[in-house]
């Protein structure tokens, strides 16, 4: 279901969703978390991190309610809803199927190479 | 489990938008501040920590924005905000808004009317059960005039006994009225004597209480009575506990075994009790020929309409080779509901065209003015499309700036038609059906609001589409003092206006045809003298007045009674009133050599006192009306209308020769013609079917008469007179129905003149809304040449010229929307010739004076711009540049 989503994007998408499933977090901690769980290589920005959320929002994967944060101020807290685990696990399997894709093509590549 | 969360998150986005652009920042905020702290732990002074957050976010309102467009119902925010700038500009032009609410107002409001009148008539479905397998049956022998008549009891049980096609066949009788006494003042009731199982074939059953059952539907058990909810709420206080007990009608006890709920009105909303139907054995023996009941049938299942008309055929066929005797040969099967609004259908679907051409006369008048101002805004459109809006966002943003237009306009439509429906209903003509069901229902809400969007649509995109195929460059460079403005865009404009014209013409044609009608119809003479009579209706109770002998005794001491009343000039009696919508008719024998004309062979038997001929102004040609030498027992005598005096007796002298009831039908005497008297149009002053013979009320006495007054002038102002004259002789006998002749004339022509005054009325108004696009167009024109006409009169051009040239513009428009019209008029008209009388639907008279009406107005709305184009003064617009 929904649009045609480009790669980064979607990577985007994937990588929130996943971020999440463990707890609802706020947005700052979710690239917090995304950055170092990938050793500082991704990079969430903040102009690309919340219109992700807003769409994952309209979409009916995440849902969000106002929490007290670790530093104790208010701070929209985001979850997986039903529909969004589901979602996680399709886009996971995707995932998983096009790197996979992808390393058949660089290693058989560097195999003819070799 | 989805869409709620949707619909949840697009109301927030449009109805909580402040809150959510806080709670927006709140979170960029908290995103930031948190950013700062996370940097201060990580051992930055606080201000290089503020410093390398703002590094790493960047522009926060950049974000701000992308998220706000990125909100479900952003576009619809959009909308919304187009539509407040559509309201700045309405307020900022008062006259141009007040202009467009009136059209919208004025088209809204009689498409609403007239359909709420429609669907309450003609489409709603009747309140039974599964109303499309209800069929009305008729006998019919149409070669000699009775297209549809009444049903025989015995025919009855025949087609019950042999038919395959119905469920049940059902039959009542619509003409039972009784005399209610007993608590408060005597009163005539309108009931209808119904079949045992006409209840269950319909698919109604009482609120309070039960139906009839099959043994009284047996003479001797008839005696109980159903009352209607608004009888049982006005005379009996809705007395929960009334079943089982009795009322007199006609001065017989009748126990009540039922109440109807308000929602059953039938055969027409007029009634208020039912009672049993119960058929004389000689009738269900064919001793006795009547056709008295009305049949009513619920189709089985899957049964077509073709069907039950051909097996009814065929069983006709059969009881017609076993009584050759049967007048009446032939069976109709109708379906219900088209039966009922047969007489209206036509004319029903004429207005609802006529309206909807007003309304589509409005909404293009409508974009002719929107047009005009879209015109002004060009440059202003052009400009946008360049810098980059969307076509599609320009034409979007027109739609909105409509909108408050239409919703001011279409809630004063409503209003409108609200109010036009309440004062019709009164007033509609009594030919119409189902009047009870005229309102403005969800249903007709539903299309108003249809009709509304359509109307906006051709009001905004017309305009919009200007926007939509604006050459930019030109648009932008086209400057002020351009001497012809954009061509195309004053061509589309005159355009508009010509299809107004083209769709103006055919309603005037209509609406002039349907006058004429009108005209002819009032100068038809009904054969009588229409003015200065009051009449009222008597039913006098056999059960009072045993025999005929007391009947017509107490009918001669009202006629005596009501002849006292100063004012009075002369009073009769008749059985059946002209245009009061009562028919009785018999097939007579004449003794002449000659045979009437099969078509003419029904009749209509009238039952008249001495002084009836009097009262109603029918003169007597030859011979004598009744007088006091007919009695009882002197010589059967009788007179006939002219019409028979000349078709049977050609060239001679009717008076002395004799007739009598076709011998097959009734055996009687024969009656001795001693007078020859006018022909009246009895059913109606459109339709003359039948002819007329007279019987003396002393020899032939009927208990259902009516009293013809002719009186001084204002003949309404003695009803209560002939009341207490009446109540004199007998103060138990109630007078019921009573009206001046002239009333029942009007209510004859009642649709007749709706049909004039709606279709003349919208015809006018889409003369007058024509007017004013020619107008407008025409002044555009000229505001717009003024510099063309300045160098036209500095070059040595005549004033006189000038305006010419603007006039004829302006004949041009109404000359090429009058050539497209009259196709379309003959076209329409055409198709309304069963709503005209004593007019040809392509009367030359009509087409030209329609024609001739739309030219005048052409150069009157023409000649107010020319006078302006003539007034130039060449000095001041060639130095204005």
């Amino acid at each position: 279901m929904g649009k045609p989503t480009d790669l980064v994007q979607g990577t985007v998408d994937l990588l929130i969703l996943k971020t999440i499933a463990l707890e609802p977090m706020h947005g700052w901690a979710i690239a917090q978390r995304i950055r170092q769980l990938s050793d500082d290589i991704l990079q969430v920005q903040q102009g690309s991190l919340y219109p992700a959320l807003q769409r994952l929002e309209k979409q009916g994967w995440i849902t969000a309610d106002w929490g007290a944060s670790e530093n104790n101020r208010r701070a929209r807290f985001y979850r997986l809803t039903k529909a969004g685990q589901k979602r996680l696990t399709q886009e996971e399997a995707a995932w998983a199927r096009l790197s996979g894709g992808i390393g058949m093509v660089l290693r058989n590549t560097a195999l003819k190479k070799a | 489990m989805r869409w709620h969360h949707r619909l949840y998150v697009a109301l927030r986005g449009l109805f909580g938008s402040s809150t959510l652009a806080r709670e927006l920042n709140e979170e960029l905020q908290f995103h930031f501040d948190r950013q700062v702290q996370a940097n201060i732990e990580s051992g930055m002074t606080p201000e290089r920590a503020r410093r390398s957050a703002a590094i790493t976010i960047g522009n926060q309102d950049v974000i701000r924005e992308a998220l706000r467009d990125g909100q479900t119902g952003a576009m619809l925010r959009q909308f919304g905000r187009d539509v407040s700038h559509g309201v700045r500009l309405m307020m900022k032009a008062p006259g141009f808004s007040f202009a467009a609410i009136a059209i919208i107002a004025l088209g809204v409001g009689a498409v609403t009317a007239i359909f709420s009148v429609v669907y309450g008539v003609a489409l709603k479905p009747l309140p039974f059960r599964e109303p499309d397998r209800l069929v009305n049956i008729y006998s019919a022998s149409p070669n000699i005039g009775y297209a549809r008549m009444a049903v025989n009891g015995a025919d009855h049980r025949d087609w019950l006994a042999s038919n395959h096609v119905f469920e049940d066949i059902a039959l009542y009788r619509s003409l039972a009225n009784f005399n209610l006494t007993g608590a408060g003042d005597p009163e005539r009731l309108l009931a209808a004597r119904i079949s045992a199982n006409l209840l269950p074939v319909l698919g109604v059953s009482p609120a309070i209480g039960r139906g009839f059952t099959e043994e009284e539907d047996e003479i001797g058990s008839e005696n109980v009575v159903l009352l209607s909810d608004a009888l049982w709420r006005r005379r009996f206080g809705a007395d929960p506990s009334i079943v089982g007990k009795a009322i007199m009608l006609s001065g017989v006890a009748h126990t009540i075994v039922g109440v109807m709920g308000p929602e059953f009105q039938y055969p027409a909303r007029e009634f208020q009790a039912w009672t049993a139907l119960a058929i004389s054995p000689g009738e269900l023996t064919r001793k006795v020929r009547g056709n008295n009941n009305l049949a009513v049938a619920r189709l089985k299942p899957g049964v077509t309409i073709e069907e039950a008309q051909s097996e009814m055929s065929a069983i006709a066929a059969r009881i017609m080779k076993a009584d050759p005797q049967n007048v009446l040969p032939e069976v109709i099967v109708v379906p219900m509901h088209a039966d009922l609004i047969t007489n209206v259908r036509s004319a029903l679907y004429v207005m609802l065209a006529a309206v909807l051409c007003l309304l589509l006369v409005a909404a293009l008048n409508l974009a002719t003015l929107l047009s005009a101002r879209a015109a002004s805004r060009s440059r202003e459109h052009a400009v946008r499309l360049a810098l980059g809006a969307s076509r599609e966002r320009v034409a979007l943003q027109s739609m909105a700036e409509v909108t408050p237009l239409l919703a001011i306009g279409g809630a004063m439509g409503v209003a409108i038609a609200a109010y036009t429906v309440a004062a019709f209903i009164p007033l509609a003509p009594p030919t119409l059906p189902r009047v009870e069901n005229i309102r403005l229902s969800i249903e007709v809400l539903l299309a108003s609001i249809a009709v509304l969007s359509v109307t906006g649509l051709i009001a905004s995109v017309l305009p919009a589409a200007h926007a939509w195929n604006a050459d930019l460059t030109g648009a932008t460079r086209e400057e002020t003092r351009s001497t012809t403005g954009s061509v195309r865009q004053s061509r589309a404009r005159s355009a508009l206006v010509v299809v107004q014209i083209a769709l103006a013409l055919p309603l005037l044609v209509g609406g002039l045809l349907l006058t004429r009608t009108f005209a002819a119809l009032n100068a038809q003479s009904p054969g009588f003298e229409r003015d200065n009579i009051l009449t009222g209706h008597l039913a006098i109770p056999r059960s009072k007045y045993r025999n005929d002998a007391a009947v017509a005794q107490v009918e001669e001491r009202i006629l005596e009674s009501v002849s006292r009343i100063p004012g009075v000039a002369s009073a009769g009696m008749v059985n059946r009133l002209p245009l009061a919508g009562g028919v009785s008719m018999v097939i007579f024998e004449f003794d002449s050599p000659r045979a009437l004309d099969p078509a003419l062979s029904a009749v209509d038997m009238r039952v008249a006192s001495e002084d009836y001929f009097k009262a109603m102004g029918i003169p007597v040609l030859e011979g004598r009306a009744f007088d006091a030498r007919d009695t009882a027992a002197s010589t059967p005598v009788g007179l006939i209308d002219e019409r028979i005096a000349k078709l049977m007796w050609p060239g001679e002298s009717a008076i002395g020769k004799r007739f009598r009831v076709a011998p097959h039908l009734m055996k009687t005497a024969w009656f001795e013609i001693v007078g020859v008297v006018g022909h009246i149009r009895h059913d109606s002053i459109d339709a003359d079917p039948r002819t007329q013979v007279y019987w003396s009320f002393k020899q032939m006495p009927m208990d259902r008469m009516a009293l013809a007054v002719r009186t001084e002038p204002n003949a309404a102002a003695l009803t209560s007179s002939v009341v207490r004259a009446v109540h004199e002789i007998d103060p138990e006998q109630p007078v019921y129905d009573m009206r001046t002749m002239d009333e029942w004339v009007d209510r004859s022509l009642g649709q007749r003149w709706m049909n004039m005054a709606l279709v003349g009325t919208f015809a006018s108004v889409a003369l007058a809304l024509s007017a004013i696009g020619v107008y407008g167009v025409i002044a555009f024109g000229v505001a717009r040449q003024r510099r063309e006409f300045g160098i036209r009169l500095a070059l040595g051009a005549s004033r006189r010229s000038i305006a010419a040239s603007v006039v004829k513009h302006g004949l041009a428009l109404a000359g090429i929307g009058i050539g497209a019209g009259m196709a379309m008029s003959i076209g329409v008209t055409r198709s309304m010739s069963s709503l005209l009388f004593g007019v040809n639907p392509t009367d030359v008279i009509s087409l030209t004076a329609a024609t001739l009406a739309i030219l005048f107005v052409a150069i009157l709305a023409s000649y107010l711009p020319a006078r302006r184009a003539a007034a130039v003064d060449p000095a001041v617009t060639l130095r204005a540049e």
